[in-house]
């Protein structure tokens, strides 16, 4: 016995576009103040601007990919540090943040598996700024990505400027 | 499909017929072989009538060896055995797993590309990736392949419901697909038609836009043996990532019968738990939106459909209840 209901999912009642927009435009200005001096190194590698190309095919926009290098940043520092998630490990981790504006990485790290992984940790973040609660332990990345995709409009919105890792090279947008 | 592979099976139980060809072939003659056999089954689009009745004449013995000409039967087997090849692909697989013993029958037979199609279904890539000297990547181009056939586009991709150890009951609703197997027993297939009736009720009046769903599928078994319990705990973290087995202990219907409460409760918690780890919403917004459904009634419905199953039950019959009865004209009721 098969049967089907519905088809075209609706976008969530949570999607609020003027709130997901200001949303970005907070990420962009404090992903400016952390990480600015990474990005400008980063934009004078060709290897990662060829690897953006197929990043923004997927329909990643820069606030996504500025927030895996963030993310990317914070995590190799910790690591570099010996922090890793014992509970006396929390509190330096979190300070660790303020102190990325002085970091700059070379931009070779940017690459791969171990880069990627962490636009799956943005997302898991943004589940959580639009008001949901992720309860599983486990997680289906293509499931979530689909989600935030088809229902929340999460790979569609940015505030307009020309993309800051594609030639010509673009700059910060303007918020 | 699912009668072709039980007369394979019962050919090969027989031992009738081996092909002139059936020796081991290296892996390597065999990828050749596919390729040249591409174009023979690009032109074959519908396979089980043929297949069906192509069997008998497989069952010749020695019709080789008294000089009857077997080149076209040998084309229409290698055809049909490819075919097979694609439903295995097909097939879900939790229903290749039930059929894995039938990888020594069709090597046994010469059906290499059912064989082959088997084993990944049931995931023995490694012992493919073997016995084929083939890496991961390159399996799972040919593999691939086979996907693009037409047969692989025409074959359902599972086999007959009501006939077999299990029945399969699905549905989709908002999005989420969900599978439930059941023992073709009448207590598992009470219990999975309440299911299948209490999501249904439940979301008919649901609005999808509510619901954050991050699961594509979630697969029930419903079983019965003597480390069941009753009713079968529920597992949440499996939704979405494995099939959850509910066991129950045999006399399963008595028990929902005798407990009436209790197995509403458990429906009850089934429900709420599928809700809690299918989706992502806050749990205050599912608490809001339980708390609607319960005011229309949703509830009340929900426990009708499995009432109704039992009344039905008491009233024809319990081996009047399985489907196969009624499909059987000769065994029209008396009454």
């Amino acid at each position: 016995m098969t049967s089907t209901t519905g088809s075209t999912p609706p976008l969530h009642r949570r999607f609020d576009e003027a709130a997901s927009l200001r949303q970005i435009k907070d990420r962009y200005l404090g992903l400016r103040e952390r990480i600015a001096p990474q990005v400008a190194l980063l934009q004078q590698n060709d290897d990662f601007l060829s690897q953006c190309a197929t990043y923004y095919e997927r329909g990643y926009k820069d606030w996504h990919i500025l927030a895996a290098i963030l993310n990317y940043m914070l995590n190799a520092v910790a690591q570099r540090r010996g922090l890793g998630c014992r509970p006396e490990d929390i509190e330096p981790r979190k300070k660790l943040i303020d102190e990325l504006s002085k970091v700059v990485l070379p931009a070779s790290e940017f690459s791969g598996p171990e880069f990627e992984i962490h636009f799956r940790g943005h997302a898991m973040t943004c589940l959580q700024a639009y008001g949901f609660e992720y309860r599983n332990r486990r997680v289906n990345d293509a499931t979530i990505e689909k989600f935030l995709r088809q229902r929340m409009r999460h790979y569609d919105l940015d505030i307009p400027h020309h993309p800051i890792f594609s030639k010509p090279l673009g700059d910060w947008p303007d918020v | 499909v699912g009668r072709a592979i039980v007369l394979f099976g019962r050919c090969a139980g027989c031992v009738v017929f081996r092909r002139n060809n059936a020796s081991e072939p290296s892996p390597r003659v065999l990828l050749h072989v596919s390729v040249s056999l591409d174009r023979a089954s690009a032109r074959s689009t519908s396979t089980v009538p043929r297949l069906a009745k192509f069997l008998p004449r497989l069952a010749e013995p020695d019709a080789h060896s008294i000089g009857q000409d077997t080149a076209a039967a040998e084309e229409e087997l290698e055809r049909q055995d490819r075919c097979l090849g694609c439903f295995f692909i097909k097939l879900a697989a939790s229903d290749a797993l039930q059929l894995r013993d039938l990888t020594q029958v069709f090597e046994g037979m010469g059906l290499l590309w059912g064989r082959i199609s088997l084993l990944y279904a049931i995931d023995e890539k490694e012992q493919l990736q073997h016995e084929l000297s083939l890496p991961a990547d390159e399996l799972e181009a040919l593999v691939e392949s086979w996907c693009q056939r037409p047969a692989f586009s025409d074959l359902s991709g599972r086999g007959v419901g009501e006939t077999r150890t299990n029945c399969v009951y699905e549905t989709t609703l908002l999005g989420v697909r969900y599978r439930l197997r059941c023992k073709n027993d009448v207590g598992p297939i009470i219990y999975a038609e309440s299911i299948v009736g209490m999501l249904e009720s439940v979301f008919a009046d649901a609005k999808w836009e509510n619901f954050a769903f991050v699961v594509d599928e979630v697969d029930l078994y419903v079983c019965s043996g003597e480390d069941g319990r009753n009713p079968p705990k529920v597992f949440p973290e499996k939704f979405g990532f494995e099939e959850h087995t509910l066991k129950w202990l045999p006399g399963m219907l008595e028990w929902m019968r005798n407990n009436r409460g209790q197995y509403a409760q458990h429906l009850h918690e089934l429900l709420r738990k599928l809700l809690l780890a299918t989706t992502i919403d806050s749990f205050d917004d599912l608490k809001s939106e339980l708390e609607a459904w319960n005011a229309d009634g949703v509830f009340d419905r929900v426990g009708a459909a499995e009432a109704d199953f039992l009344s039905l039950i008491d009233l024809i019959g319990s081996d009047k209840y399985d489907l196969n009865y009624w499909i059987n004209a000769s065994a029209a009721s008396s009454v």
